[in-house]
Order: structure tokens, then C-alpha cells, then sequence
């Protein structure tokens, strides 16, 4: 196949040219409607006001023919996505600075815990220290299963099997003095709820960093073990740099899903969970989504979350990229 | 390729796998052809604690009546009827948003009785009430009290029957009681070091009960919050679990015995200002320096100011008895009554029948009516480990003790001139109803089912079934009381001594907000700044809050934020 | 001699105080993995409440309360205890009793077809989920990555820069619009709307077949055409086969995360739930009916719903261990 002159859009056989037309055409389309579409109607939403024509004809937001008028109020009304944001008003029962509280928290805990145990781990993986393989299916493991799967058993376990246990081996069996780790009043609800996201969340990182590092040539090595460096040097001075594409890339996605990041609740309570000490912008999107739409309010329900969702972007879009800059200005680099 | 396609047979029986496990799993239910030629009717019952065994008898006792019945739709001829039951546990509040059910005749509960007829739901059954039911040349509306006749009316038509009662209180385990000496000793002296010599076993030494009269089954029993917190006391020290309640449901739960302190303690005229927003409240207050004070006069309340009823001096003195209960950890098992998601009712329910894995034993419940009746299983188990079924156990409604002294005696008072001294709440907002939209025959059918199953004959059989009561006017001779379980003849007694509350009103604002306004939401205040909503139980274990503060804050919650809402 | 040696030397040098100290944590931290899964597979063979109430992570032992015929030593709760045993016994195979009521009765009930939907329906339901969305997305984005790295045109290299860009940029909150466009074309609440829904080509695997395709030798396709074989048998019949196991191991990617993704399916297909989406319904629920003799919500019955979940994923990854754990391990596999 001969390099194609790139000066037009297309160019090249005619026959090429419709073959390829016929082939792109789904994967196209499917893109233009399932994203930009979606996005677009997102947008469109936000600066609607949807009713219902006759409201007996809906069955859970489906069915039933809808009107709409233009309005700013999504955005700019008492309630509107502004006046939730920055204006310290009380929607659904939540403060916002309360949802990014616990979202904002929730991210930072993980970038100190995750992040280093699982480049550290993946460092052992890699130089295929005692027991690597199995520790490397092992770390695995938890990530192929569902969350719910995961959720489901540490919910259990912590708040049933392990005071059980405590109290047996340390305590003469008594667990009056134990209380469940996810009591509201122990304050400790939150911290559990954590603890099971660092647990089962580094398994895929561990996988890629090893791999990342598996293309590190064994001669980097051998001259810098020559110099002296071992152990901690060796791990910051040489593999941190080779892995930092990856880690930056690690970074910005979960940069990105701030916002979206649900902490597991729903998989460990499903969509009933009341705790502000707990509750992060993600689950409080999901849930408010699902449950007004479906309650009974359905599409008239939709164009306040849209204009949520736009304003959160508009915020969250320059964030992301300023994280980006400046982990590729500010990091080492990899020569 | 060969290492491929190895691979996807091996993804084939895994799905085969899955697969066999459904097939394992199978579809086992029988096809329903039952009916043979006979003419079906389908009843849906609410699958709850009240069990489906009540209709099963019903049904049985109707297709026997009507085996012969010729009955013809069309050119087809149908000869019995075939009640064909539907047991769903799916409350009438799920439901309503998309009734598209098929049934014809419905026993529910948590049923918006506005609301259904809003939505064109509900029937017309003027006929079923007021005419003559053929079963027993009887009306059924004569079994309707006033109030319940003056909120099924509307506009001269019935849309629905009142159906059973959900009272909520606390049961006490009366064989532990007797045999462990839970009772107050006739004329005790208070003794806070030696709370053992104010209980006595003896049957004859006991305190005359909150009812005032000696030699009647509540002998002993506590007649106000701090008896009853005394008692609590005692009973802990001898190694029993005061009281206990579901973790995993506490808030709602015990948000419902809160109310029903708050209705006993109120009575039943005030209590219903709560749900008609229409008369005199005579017994509002504030708090000042840590002292409830007493308004100077009585409030009128309406719809505008119903906010006010925040300030019944009953909620506040329940209030006082939440906070004492729970924020004295020996009065119940924390590990599961508070810090556990997980022990559900049911669970709750088998500790306090059978005691719990360290066999220690549970001497109070806190439940409704329906909780014998909803562990049948856990009976029949208990009755095959030869440990006593549902008729040999002898547990007991328990009269609630009053707020304060003064109102105990005035309840001795009360019963001594022949009145009522106890107000029980009815919390299920139950309702028996025809389904519209039924073709004429079965309508017809319907309607005679409903009327069947209201005969005093039908509601003597329910109760002796469930041991509960339906929300109607009928009694029980005492023969038919010896066929119940002594918890049942219990739950009549308590009936029978009690004004009733049903959460019924012809106001506007209630039909228009039955949700909000009939339910446990009337006690879950905004007292924090994130505006969650908290509950009086788990608020005063956590929170530290005082009765006080929540008091306060559940009228300023009412006043400022919630009654707008409401009102529009 | 020397070699072995060396070898000696070798893991001397790697055994400084970090790896240690990485050894211990990652043998606790499989520890609990394993703990964690013992106890939910222990706990699913219990009976119910009762008998787990017993003893919350010991072996269940069933004889010590069957054999002894002196009941006095049990105490009320023992005696109750042994009952609730004889019964179960009398179903059948006792360690089954519960793994057998869950898929007999477990049932998810839908709120738009009010209909009852039992375990072996909710199977079903996951394999066509599962299956048909994986298929759909691994076959878009492989078709789109093969044509836009064979056809060099402008268009293609936009669609490359597209699937970069969309990677970087945090969207949040698009959930409502995805509801009102879904239910507007007709897609909403069908299994088949979510294989459409789901046949996009974003994403890192794009990427991934991109780099494959473009790295592929073009002899074979430019012989193949020479003996008149058309653009599209090129791609069928030489592209396909020579990826096959990248597009092997991206569609059992897919396949895992879909079948342990739950959310989508509550919120898009409510009539149609999944296991995952039933096991995460049990979860939650409280909705225990009394008076039957088999508590559904009891912790021993949603472990058996979490094993039965579980168990087919489990069997994938132990049967495809190496092609998930294998050089191609970039993206996230959480449901």
C-alpha cells in the first residue's frame, strides 16, 4: 500500500474510497448520535423546561408526549445549578460544598494510598521477586470481579464475620465493647468505606505498571548498579521516571472522574444511602438521576441534572487540563 | 488457531454451566389450572406480617358456598368460582405510579385512599357498605365508626373498606415476667440501691397496673415512663435484655413507637388535630430554661398554622422517653438493636422468641400487632423443637405507661368511669378494594367477595387466624377468644380499652399530602445544617442531642421550611 | 558454577529493607483477599440467620447438633438451632440448601412490566447483556481501528485524534441526556437499544488495534489483492484472523466488565435484570418475606447470591488467567 497524499479529506481509488466510506459508516454514526448527539442534547436540555401533555400516559418517565419552553432557570433560577454550586443552597436535602467535600477527600486519599502501594507493588512484580506471579494474579483478582461481588462480601465481613472474630481472639469472645465499623455514630463509616476502595482498587494499576516497566532495558540497570544504587534509589532514580507516562495518564483519569467517582456506595448500599458524612458528587448524581426520572417524574426530571452536568464541566474540563500541563511540564522525563 | 478455538469451546461450557444452573435452578412452578370451569376471580393480597392464610380460608369458605353457581359471560357458562389469590409484597405506594396490576380485588396497605381515587383506581362501592350484605342481612357501614365513614365518604360514594389494624407498641414476654418477677410489689418504696425489693413474683402482691383495678392482667405492670425505666433497670440487672427492636430498621420502627407514644399520651382528640387540622389545641408549650412551659390559652389550629401541633406537650414528654431508652445502653443490645444494619425485624423477632446465640433473653419487643403473626414460621420451628408454638407462648401487649404520674392516676380515673384511658395508632393505612375497569360479572363477583369477607363471621375468622384485628366494629365472644393465642386475646383486650386513631381526615391538606402527613416523616426534623434528616433514634445515640433541642428544632423545621411546601 | 553464582548474588542484592517490607504487606494483603473469600463461600453454605448467628466464621457444623441426643447441652437457642437444621435437612443435600432456595426463589420484581424475575431469567438476561454488548463494541472499535490505520486519509486521522481527545476530556453528568435521547429513539428498556447504545469505538482499545493494524506487514494484504481479493476479504479473511487474539482478549475484557456492571442495566434495561443487578437489589433489600420458611435477605443467602455471581467470572479468569494478565493489560475492568 503506497503513502496516500493527506491534502484532501479524501483521496486515493474511488473504489478505496466508497469501501471505506460503507466500513466507517456505523462506527460513525453510532458516534455522531451516542456522543456528540448525547452531548448535544445535554446541552440543548439544559436550557429547557419539559412538561408533559397528559402526565396519565407516563409510565416512569417513559411514554407520554412532552412540550418544553427556553428558560435559564436550570442554571440561574433560586435552585439552578449556580445557586447549588457556589451560592451555598440546599437542594434535595444536600449542600454541594458537602457532595465535593467527600469527592474531593475521597480523591486525595486514594492518590496517598493507591498510587504509591500500587507503583511499589508492580516495582516487586516486576523484578520478579519471591512469589511474583502468584502475588500478581492474586492482586488481580479483585478487579475482575464485580464491585457488587466485592462490596457485597467486605460489607458483610466487616459489619458481621470480623467483631466476631476480634472478639473471639482477643477479647474471651465478648464483642459487646466492638462496635460495626459501619455505625453512623462511630464516625468510622466513612473511613470503612475507604479502606474498601484502596483495597480492592489498585489491582489493574499494579498490572500495567509491571508491564510498563518490563520494557525497561536490564542494561539501565547493570550500569546503575555499578554506581551503587539499590533498593529505594534504584526505585525513585530509574523506575519512576520510565513509569511516569503511565502514572500521569493513571493521574489524569482520575483527575477527570472527580466528579464521577461514586466510591463504591452504590454497590455497598445500593441507591438508599442517606450519610452526608459520605456521600460523594458521583453517587448523589446517579442516584438523584435514576430515582427522579423514574419515580414518576421522568423527562421533565432531566434538564436540571443536564445543566448540573454542563456546569460541573465547564469546571471540571480546564481543571483536568491544568493538571495535565502540569504533570507533563513539572515531571521527570523519561530519558 | 487450534489454541483459539480450544479456548472458545472451554467459554461454550462455561455458558453451558450457567446455563445447566438455570436449568438446575427451573421454572418449577406447576401451571395454575386449578380453575377447571369455574369463574375466576383474582385477589391480591399485601404479602406482609398478616400472612395470606386468613384469605386462603376465606377462599375456601366462598368456593364451597358458590360450587353450584351457573354463571354465563357471553356464550360461555362458568359453574363455581375460583378465587384465585395473588400474595404480592408489593405495597399500594409502589404500585400506585404505574398501576397496571390485574387483579380484581385488592388487600393492601399503605394505600393513599386519595390518591387511588384520584387516579381512578378504586371502585365505586357504595353498594358493598351501605347496602344490606346478603351474608348476614347486616350493612357493612355499621361497622364503620365516624370519623372512618367521614373519610371514606366522598361525595355520598364509598371507594373502599377499612382493612386490618397495624397497632404499634411494645409486647412483653409474659412467662419471662412471671417467672424472673418483672412486677411492681403493692405499695413498693422507691429504692434506686435495692431495685430488687420493689419487684415482687407473687401474684397477689402486685401493684394494681395502669389500669387501676387489682386482679386484672396488667397487675404490676409499669403506669409511667419512670416505672417503666425503673423496671428497664431491674431486668437488666438480672441479666435479661430490657427491650429490643430491629437495627436494621430501627428509624422506622422506632420513629413508629415514638408516634405511638405521642398518641397515648395526647389522647385521642388532640392526636386527631394532627390529621383533621381542624379544633382546639389545648395543650401546646414551649420549652424555657430546660422546662416545658404551657401556653396561656388554647390555639386554634387550622391548615395555615398546623405547624403549631409541633408543640403538643406528648411529643415532647415521647421525646423524653426516646432519649432515656436509647441513651442507656444497658436497656438493649447495641451490637443489635443500633450499631447493625443487617438484624431485620424477622431476626428480631426469633431473639426475642427464642432467645439469642448466648441465650440471653429479650423481655420487651418493640413491634406492631402483626409481629406474632409474621413469625408463624419461627413458631411452628419453635413448636417442633418442642419449645411451644404461637397458642402455648404466652407473650403480651403491653399497656403503655404514661408520661407522668398525674396522668396515670387520671387514667385510673378515667377507666373507673367507665372511659377509655389508652389511645392505640393504627400506622398501616390499609384498605380493601375493587379494582375499576372490570367487566360486569366480575365486578359483580367482586363486590360479593369483599361483602363475604366482611361479615362478622369472615372478621372472627381473621382474627383468630392472624391475631389481630381488622379496622372494624366487631366483637368476639369468648369462646371464639379461647381459639387465639394469649398475645391475641392480648391485642383485643388493649383494643377494647382503647380509643383508636386512624390516620383519616376530610382535610384538603392532609388528602392532598397523606404521604408526608399520615407517616413517620412528621417526626424527622432539619436540625442540621446539611439539612439531612435525622431521627429521633439515631439522633440521641449519636448526635448527643437533647429532647430539648430536638423538640425545638422539629417545630422551627415545621414553622419555616417544611409547611410551606405543604401548603402549596 | 559461576551462573549459579550470580543467581545467588542476584536475589541477595534484591532482598534489601524495601522488599522485605513489600513481601510482608503484599502476604497480608492476600491474606485478606483470601480471608475475605473464605468467609463468603463458608458463610453461603449456612443455613440461614440462625444457624450463622451460631458461629460467624467457623466451618459450619452441622453433626455437633444432629448427632448429640442429649438436647440440654444446646440450650433453648441450640435446640431452636437444631430444628431449623433437621428441617433443611429434609429438602435435600444440606450444604445446597441455601445456594438451591436463592436461585429458586430469589426473584428481582421490575417496576415498568411488573413482572417477577427469578434467578435462572436474571442468567439469561447477563449473557445476553454481556455477550451482546462485547460483541458490538469489540467488533466497532476493531473495524474502525483497522480502516482508519490501513486508509491513510485525513478523515481517519481525525477519528484517531477524536478518541484522544474524548480520553482526556471529562464529561460529567451526561446520564440524563443518554435517558432522554435512549427513550426518544425507541432504545430505552430493551437489551438490544444497549448493544447499539454500546457499539462505539472510544476508548483505549481503539488505540490498541490501531497500533496492531498499523504495525501489521502490508505484503499479505497487497499479494491477496493482486490475486483479486477485494478491500473487504482483506479485511475478513487476513486483518481479522492475524488479530485474533487481541480481539480474543478485549472481547473477554468485555464480556467480564459488562457482565459485572450493574448500574447500566438497573437505569437502561429495568425490565431485563442482570445478576449483577439482582445480587446488588439483594443487597440493599430488606424485603425479607415473613412467614416462609427461606429468608432471602439472610446474610448466608446473599453470600450464596454473591457466589453465584461471581462463579462464572472466576471460571474465565482461571481458564483465560494468561490472556488477561498478558502483555495487553491497559484498561480498567470494573463493573
Amino acid at each position: 500500500m503506497k503513502i496516500k497524499s493527506e491534502k484532501k479529506m479524501f483521496s486515493g481509488k474511488r473504489k478505496d474510497i466508497i469501501y471505506y466510506c460503507i466500513m466507517m459508516a456505523w462506527p460513525v454514526l453510532q458516534f455522531v448520535i451516542f456522543y456528540i448527539g448525547v452531548n448535544f442534547n445535554s446541552f440543548v436540555m439544559s436550557f429547557q423546561k419539559i412538561s408533559y401533555i397528559d402526565i396519565s400516559k407516563v409510565n416512569h418517565g417513559v411514554g407520554g408526549e412532552t412540550t418544553f419552553t427556553w428558560t435559564l432557570e436550570n442554571y440561574f433560577g433560586e435552585y439552578g445549578a449556580f445557586a447549588w454550586i457556589f451560592g451555598g443552597k440546599i437542594r434535595d436535602g444536600v449542600l454541594f460544598r458537602d457532595l465535593i467535600g467527600i469527592s474531593l477527600r475521597s480523591f486525595l486519599i486514594t492518590i496517598c494510598t493507591s498510587v504509591p502501594l500500587g507503583l511499589l507493588f508492580s516495582y516487586y512484580i516486576f523484578k520478579k521477586l519471591p512469589g511474583w506471579s502468584a502475588f500478581r494474579a492474586i492482586l488481580f483478582l479483585p478487579s475482575i470481579l464485580s464491585a457488587v461481588v466485592m462490596a457485597a462480601i467486605y460489607r458483610f465481613f466487616v459489619s458481621e464475620g470480623l467483631n466476631q472474630i476480634i472478639g473471639d481472639v482477643f477479647l474471651g469472645g465478648d464483642t459487646s465493647t466492638l462496635t460495626n465499623l459501619f455505625d453512623p455514630a462511630g464516625k468510622t463509616r466513612y473511613g470503612t468505606i475507604m479502606a474498601f476502595n484502596i483495597w480492592i482498587g489498585f489491582g489493574t494499576s499494579v498490572i500495567m505498571y509491571a508491564n510498563k516497566m518490563s520494557g525497561i532495558s536490564q542494561e539501565i540497570f547493570e550500569s546503575a548498579h555499578l554506581d551503587g544504587a539499590t533498593g529505594i534509589k534504584e526505585f525513585i532514580h530509574i523506575v519512576f521516571p520510565l513509569v511516569y507516562s503511565t502514572l500521569s495518564v493513571f493521574l489524569i483519569t482520575m483527575v477527570a472522574g472527580i466528579c464521577s467517582n461514586q466510591i463504591n456506595l452504590y454497590a455497598m448500599f445500593g441507591g438508599t444511602f442517606t450519610g452526608a458524612d459520605a456521600k460523594p458528587l458521583g453517587y448523589y448524581l446517579y442516584t438523584e438521576v435514576k430515582n427522579s426520572f423514574r419515580g414518576g417524574g421522568g423527562l421533565p426530571q432531566l434538564p436540571y441534572y443536564s445543566a448540573l452536568g454542563i456546569a460541573l464541566t465547564l469546571i471540571a474540563v480546564p481543571f483536568t487540563l491544568l493538571v495535565k500541563w502540569a504533570l507533563e511540564k513539572f515531571g521527570p522525563s523519561e530519558d | 488457531m487450534n489454541g483459539i478455538l480450544k479456548k472458545i469451546l472451554v467459554g461454550i461450557c462455561t455458558l453451558t454451566f450457567v446455563f445447566g444452573a438455570v436449568a438446575c435452578g427451573g421454572n418449577g412452578k406447576k401451571a395454575d389450572d386449578e380453575a377447571g370451569d369455574r369463574f375466576t376471580l383474582r385477589v391480591f393480597n399485601y404479602k406482609g406480617g398478616y400472612g395470606t392464610e386468613w384469605l386462603s380460608a376465606a377462599k375456601a369458605r366462598y368456593e364451597e358456598l358458590h360450587k353450584n353457581d351457573k354463571i354465563v359471560v357471553g356464550d360461555k357458562e362458568y359453574t363455581g368460582v375460583y378465587v384465585k389469590l395473588n400474595p404480592v409484597k408489593s405495597t399500594m405506594e409502589s404500585m400506585v405510579d404505574n398501576f397496571s396490576a390485574s387483579d380484581d380485588v385488592y388487600f393492601q396497605e399503605r394505600a393513599n385512599y386519595y390518591t387511588l381515587i384520584r387516579k381512578n383506581i378504586v371502585e365505586d362501592i357504595t353498594d358493598v357498605v351501605t347496602g344490606v350484605n346478603p351474608y348476614e342481612d347486616k350493612k357493612t357501614e355499621e361497622k364503620l365508626t365516624a370519623e372512618q365513614k367521614d373519610y371514606y365518604l366522598i361525595d355520598g360514594k364509598y371507594y373502599g373498606l377499612p382493612h386490618y389494624a397495624g397497632y404499634y407498641g411494645i409486647t412483653y414476654n409474659a412467662e419471662l415476667f412471671d417467672n424472673n418477677g418483672y412486677y411492681f410489689k403493692k405499695d413498693y418504696a422507691y429504692d434506686p440501691v435495692d431495685i430488687e425489693s420493689m419487684f415482687t413474683k407473687d401474684k397477689n402482691d402486685r401493684t394494681a397496673g395502669p389500669d387501676g383495678i387489682s386482679g386484672t392482667d396488667d397487675d404490676g405492670l409499669p403506669t409511667t415512663y419512670d416505672e417503666f425505666f425503673t423496671l428497664c433497670d431491674y431486668i437488666s440487672q438480672t441479666g435479661v435484655y430490657p427491650m429490643h427492636w430491629t437495627g436494621k430498621h430501627r428509624n422506622n420502627y422506632m420513629t413508629w413507637l415514638y408516634n405511638a407514644l405521642v398518641a397515648d399520651a395526647e389522647g385521642l382528640d388532640q392526636m386527631m388535630l394532627n390529621y383533621s387540622f381542624n379544633g382546639e389545641a389545648t395543650d401546646l408549650g414551649t420549652i424555657k430554661d430546660g422546662q416545658f412551659v404551657f401556653d396561656a390559652a388554647p390555639t386554634t389550629i387550622t391548615e395555615e398554622n398546623g405547624y403549631e401541633l409541633a408543640r403538643q406537650v406528648g411529643k415532647y414528654y415521647a421525646l423524653q422517653f426516646m432519649s432515656r431508652l436509647i441513651k442507656n445502653q444497658s436497656y438493649y443490645n447495641v451490637n443489635l438493636a443500633m450499631n447493625n444494619d443487617n438484624h431485620s425485624h424477622t431476626d428480631a423477632q426469633n431473639y426475642f422468641i427464642t432467645g439469642d446465640p448466648q441465650n440471653k433473653d429479650y423481655a420487651m419487643l418493640s413491634e406492631g400487632v402483626w409481629w406474632e403473626s409474621e413469625a408463624t414460621y419461627v413458631f411452628s420451628v419453635s413448636e417442633k423443637a418442642k419449645l411451644g408454638g404461637k397458642k402455648d407462648r404466652r407473650f403480651a401487649w403491653m399497656p403503655f405507661p404514661k408520661p407522668t404520674k398525674e396522668l396515670a392516676d387520671l387514667k385510673a380515673q378515667k377507666i373507673a368511669n367507665g372511659e377509655k384511658g389508652s389511645t392505640l395508632t393504627d400506622v398501616h393505612n390499609s384498605l380493601a378494594f375493587v379494582r375499576t375497569g372490570l367487566d360486569e360479572t366480575t365486578k359483580k363477583i367482586a363486590k360479593d367477595f369483599l361483602m363475604f369477607c366482611n361479615t362478622d363471621e369472615s372478621l372472627v375468622e381473621y382474627t383468630q387466624i392472624t391475631d389481630t384485628t381488622k379496622s372494624l366494629q366487631y366483637t368476639l365472644t369468648e369462646e371464639q377468644k379461647s381459639k387465639m393465642s394469649p398475645f391475641g386475646r392480648s391485642v383485643i383486650t388493649a383494643q377494647e380499652n382503647s380509643d383508636i386513631v386512624y390516620t383519616y381526615s376530610s382535610s384538603k391538606l392532609y388528602q392532598n399530602n397523606q404521604e408526608e402527613l399520615s407517616t413517620v416523616y412528621n417526626y424527622y426534623p432539619s436540625t442540621t445544617s446539611t439539612g439531612v434528616k435525622s431521627h429521633p433514634v439515631d439522633t440521641f445515640y449519636s448526635d448527643g442531642m437533647t429532647p430539648e433541642t430536638y423538640f425545638n428544632g422539629l417545630y422551627v423545621y415545621n414553622r419555616d421550611s417544611r409547611w410551606g411546601a405543604l401548603i402549596k | 558454577m559461576k551462573k549459579e553464582l550470580n543467581k545467588k548474588q542476584a536475589t541477595k542484592s534484591r532482598l534489601t529493607p524495601l522488599t522485605i517490607v513489600l513481601l510482608v504487606l503484599l502476604i497480608l494483603y492476600c491474606f485478606t483477599i483470601f480471608f475475605s473469600l473464605y468467609w463468603a463461600i463458608i458463610t453461603s453454605f449456612k443455613i440461614d440467620n440462625i444457624v450463622f448467628g451460631v458461629d460467624k466464621y467457623g466451618f459450619p457444623n452441622y453433626n455437633k447438633y444432629l448427632q448429640n441426643s442429649d438436647t440440654g447441652v444446646y440450650g433453648r437457642y441450640g435446640l431452636y438451632v437444631r430444628t431449623v437444621i433437621e428441617n433443611a435437612k429434609e429438602q435435600g443435600f444440606l450444604p445446597f440448601f441455601t445456594f438451591r432456595n436463592v436461585l429458586d426463589k430469589y426473584t428481582v420484581k421490575t417496576i415498568y412490566t411488573q413482572e417477577t424475575v427469578s434467578m435462572p431469567r436474571m442468567y439469561l438476561y447477563s449473557v445476553l447483556y454481556a455477550l451482546g454488548c462485547s460483541l458490538t463494541n469489540t467488533f466497532t472499535t476493531c473495524l474502525a481501528a483497522y480502516h482508519c490505520a490501513k486508509f491513510r486519509y485525513k478523515f481517519s486521522k481525525l477519528i484517531h485524534t477524536v478518541v484522544i481527545v474524548v480520553m482526556i476530556i471529562p464529561i460529567v453528568g451526561t446520564l440524563p441526556s443518554e435517558i432522554s435521547l435512549s427513550v426518544k429513539l425507541g432504545l430505552f428498556n430493551h437489551i438490544w437499544g444497549l448493544w447499539i447504545m454500546r457499539a462505539n469505538f472510544l476508548g483505549l482499545y481503539f488505540l490498541i488495534f490501531y497500533d496492531i493494524f498499523k504495525s501489521l506487514p502490508t505484503a499479505y494484504s497487497e499479494a491477496a489483492k493482486i490475486d483479486g481479493a477485494s478491500n473487504f476479504m482483506v479485511f475478513t479473511r487476513i486483518a481479522l484472523p492475524l488479530v485474533r487474539n487481541t480481539f480474543f482478549t478485549v472481547l473477554l475484557i468485555k464480556f467480564i466488565t459488562y457482565w459485572n456492571d450493574y448500574q447500566t442495566p438497573l437505569v437502561f434495561m429495568e425490565s431485563f435484570p442482570t445478576v449483577a443487578r439482582g445480587l446488588n437489589d439483594l443487597i440493599a433489600s430488606s424485603q425479607n418475606e415473613p412467614g416462609s420458611a427461606f429468608d432471602v435477605t439472610s446474610t448466608p443467602a446473599k453470600m450464596s447470591a454473591v457466589i453465584l455471581t461471581a462463579t462464572p467470572v472466576v471460571i474465565l479468569f482461571l481458564v483465560f488467567q494468561k490472556h488477561l494478565l498478558g502483555n495487553l493489560t491497559m484498561g480498567g475492568i470494573k463493573g
